[in-house]
């Protein structure tokens, strides 16, 4: 596909226009901040991201006031989302200077930074080129462990993602329920207050609840989670796999009791993508679901069925919170010949100022402990505050660079254990005998 | 240098046959050669060695690699077949010569006429649980009474994949067979039935002696892109539910670009190349018309 279709394109304009609008309807969008002129200039700096058209509004705008007032030329080469990680390793692995900058999904740091495609930022690289003490101070613990390889950081965050809550508070009053619910066994009892056939044809037309469990990231997504709230992990701080130690046995049979004993789920969820998730929820299939915050703006867009009445809050625990990370990271690819010139252009995307412009653009929500208490925020965004209680409980998936290797075992056997191939310890027990197998390598 | 008139035609069509054979050859070599070593892409410290047939070795060891090869022949021969039988019919229909025979003809070539992907992604809705039509058109007839769960079904969902593909291909198979059609004389027919021939006796040995090779024709046309299929797979099921759609093509593309293993991926490249070749270079040498039809 070379040219993107321009009828796509105007549609997506108009679809986050709308979006975007309804967040700001009655406060004027700040304009870029004024970057500080930088020490280290280059004649230009090439990014690679993703062509999402969130990030459009608000860091292409950022460059181009970045490149106005530096007079350093930005080119951003922009690939599908999907297709980001294939392009940015196949240039990488090749160690050529083609781009400066770069853009990863949380995932990819681990897996970068062990391959050797991009430096540290913590100074030990290069002095100029390190994170200061205010930043490190600023970012959720969660996300430093994120970017941190070996001892080392590698990558800035920019953007966040966290698994949340989203339910109808009104089909939660009309069942007598008060809130959200807040453990697991109160996301049953909820569930299957919620479900409800209403033609009695023997079809279920709203569900209690809705997750990702397509044999993808998403479905991964679910499961760590959820192995965190029951206590345990996938593969431990040591790099222990520990994917088949009880408290992730109990959470896999947790997802499969949801689908087949309680039946509060769809069945369909084993082919659900965070497009069915929104889909459902807004026309109303689903009373409660799990999802990322890009819903909320869909959910309270003008046009939006359920605007006003839709709820969010953090998951539900067991032993205790935990929410699947996942965000959006600048790194400085090893081959670059401008790396100082390019940690000046991150330094200037991922600071304090920048991240409030981009929430009010296109409601990206930074990792950062002071974005919550900027008095802008409070003012006009204050349906980000919510996210806060979710950072606290952000765990990530395993940080190893085999991450991408050993995916496709876990998202196989957890589909086999939903649809009742195996039972949740059998298939958890061969995921780790597959991972033991490939880490050992 | 005096030459013959096949020797200067033969050097009139060298440039493009050397770009030609270059961009197929080129990429084939490589492949077979990047199979022999091991390289992964995001664990450079492990070079690029040279390692023999091991890739062949590991990945024939490996028992999801015979399941693969089984779902991939099972795709394909049950999708050619039934293109070819649909094909057939609704050439058989339209050879003849029906009123409105212009838009029947475009209507039915409409499914062709989509993007493979597109067309995914439309069924991919169509067979949704929760609010696809398909569902509710069966539910509402009362074929089934609770909705099918078509792409996380083991058992379905592979069989789903055909069908798509089926609707999909079919108007290809029946140009084809509708242009045979069109070519066998007339008077073939008439002559037969002055003779007594029955219906069934006109068709064994008037049509299909003619169609066989177009039969071929369309037959060697789908075989190697049904085995190489890709997008239906990876949009509608991405393999599932528990790799009971995957495909050569499939588990390719993430040998390739999930694990980054380049030499696996190749090996297997190489693979479905041989199986392709083999089975074309076979079928070409059965199914090829005695002599005097083509």
């Amino acid at each position: 596909m070379a040219f993107p279709n321009l009828k796509v394109v105007g549609i997506m304009v108009v679809g986050c226009v709308v979006f975007t609008a309804s967040l700001g309807l009655t406060q004027e969008i700040p304009s870029p901040p004024t970057p500080p002129q930088p020490m280290y200039k280059s004649e230009k700096i090439v990014v690679a991201m993703r062509a999402e058209f969130s990030d459009y509004k608000s860091l292409v705008p950022l460059m181009q006031k970045f490149e106005k007032e530096t007079g350093i030329r930005i080119e951003h080469i922009d690939y599908p989302a999907v297709a980001l990680r294939d392009n940015l390793i196949t240039v990488l692995a090749t160690g050529a200077p083609t781009y400066d900058v770069v853009l990863m999904d949380i995932v990819f740091i681990p897996e970068f930074a062990a391959a050797g495609f991009i430096i540290p930022l913590d100074g030990s690289k290069d002095p100029f080129i390190a994170y200061t003490k205010d930043d490190l101070a600023d970012y959720f613990p969660g996300c430093i462990d994120a970017v941190t390889y070996k001892g080392h950081l590698y990558a800035k965050d920019y953007s966040s993602d966290i698994g949340m809550l989203y339910y109808r508070k009104d089909l939660l009053s009309d069942a007598g329920l008060g809130g959200p619910p807040t453990t697991w066994d109160e996301l049953i009892s909820y569930a299957k207050k919620l479900t409800k056939d209403f033609n009695g044809d023997g079809v279920t037309d709203q569900w209690g609840y809705a997750f990702t469990a397509k044999e993808y990231e998403g479905c991964l997504c679910i499961f760590n989670e959820l192995v965190a709230q029951a206590g345990g992990s996938l593969i431990d701080k040591q790099g222990n796999v520990t994917v088949n130690e009880p408290p992730a046995v109990k959470a896999l049979q947790f997802m499969v009791d949801l689908r087949n004993k309680y039946k509060v789920v769809p069945p369909g969820v084993v082919n659900y993508t965070e497009k069915d998730i929104h889909t459902g929820f807004i026309n109303g299939k689903f009373a409660m679901a799990r999802n990322w915050p890009y819903m909320w703006g869909m959910c309270e867009a003008p046009d939006s069925p359920i605007r006003g009445k839709v709820g969010m809050s953090k998951l539900p625990r067991l032993k205790q919170g935990g929410s699947t990370m996942g965000g959006w990271f600048f790194g400085i690819a090893a081959g670059s010949k401008r790396k100082r010139a390019a940690w000046e252009l991150i330094k200037y995307l991922t600071s304090r100022e920048s991240s409030v412009y981009m929430c009010y653009k296109s409601a990206d929500i930074p990792y950062r402990r002071s974005f919550f208490e900027d008095p802008r925020v409070k003012r006009d965004l204050s349906w980000v505050l919510p996210f806060k209680d979710g950072m606290k409980d952000a765990v990530p998936r395993p940080s190893i660079p085999e991450w991408g290797t050993i995916k496709k075992p876990l998202w196989t056997e957890i589909a086999k254990a939903l649809i009742g191939q195996k039972t949740p310890k059998q298939a958890l027990n061969d995921v780790a005998e597959e991972w033991k197998r490939i880490l050992s390598k | 240098m005096h030459l013959t008139d096949k020797q200067f035609a033969y050097l009139l069509i060298l440039p493009s046959l050397t770009v030609v054979l270059g961009l197929m050859l080129y990429p084939l070599f490589y492949a077979a050669y990047l199979s022999l070593h091991q390289l992964i892409l995001t664990r450079p410290w492990l070079g690029t060695p040279f390692v023999g047939f091991q890739n062949y070795i590991i990945l024939f060891k490996t028992p999801f690699f015979w399941q693969v090869i089984k779902q991939t022949f099972y795709f394909t021969a049950v999708s050619i077949l039934l293109e070819l039988i649909l094909a057939l019919i609704f050439a058989l229909l339209m050879a003849r010569g029906v009123k409105g025979e212009n838009i029947i003809r475009g209507v039915i070539l409409l499914p062709w006429m989509l993007a493979p992907a597109v067309a995914a992604v439309i069924w991919t809705w169509l067979l949704n649980d929760v609010y696809g039509v398909i569902n509710y058109i069966l539910i509402k007839i009362g074929i089934i009474r609770k909705p099918l769960l078509w792409l996380g079904t083991p058992e379905l969902a592979l069989n789903v994949i055909v069908g798509v593909d089926v609707w999909q291909k079919t108007p290809f198979v029946f140009i084809i067979l509708l242009a045979g059609l069109q070519i066998i004389p007339g008077e073939l027919y008439e002559a037969g039935q002055i003779d007594g021939a029955s219906k069934w006796q006109l068709f064994r040995y008037i049509t299909i002696p003619y169609l066989r090779y177009f039969i071929l024709v369309a037959f060697l046309l789908r075989l190697p892109i049904a085995l190489r299929m890709f997008d239906i797979v990876y949009i509608m099921t991405g393999g599932g539910p528990g790799g009971s759609t995957d495909v050569l093509a499939t588990y390719t593309y993430y040998k390739t670009f999930g694990e980054m293993n380049i030499g696996m991926g190749s090996s297997l490249s190489i693979v479905t190349f041989l199986i392709t070749f083999i089975i074309s270079i076979v079928c070409i040498k059965f199914l090829k018309p005695r002599e005097g039809m083509s």
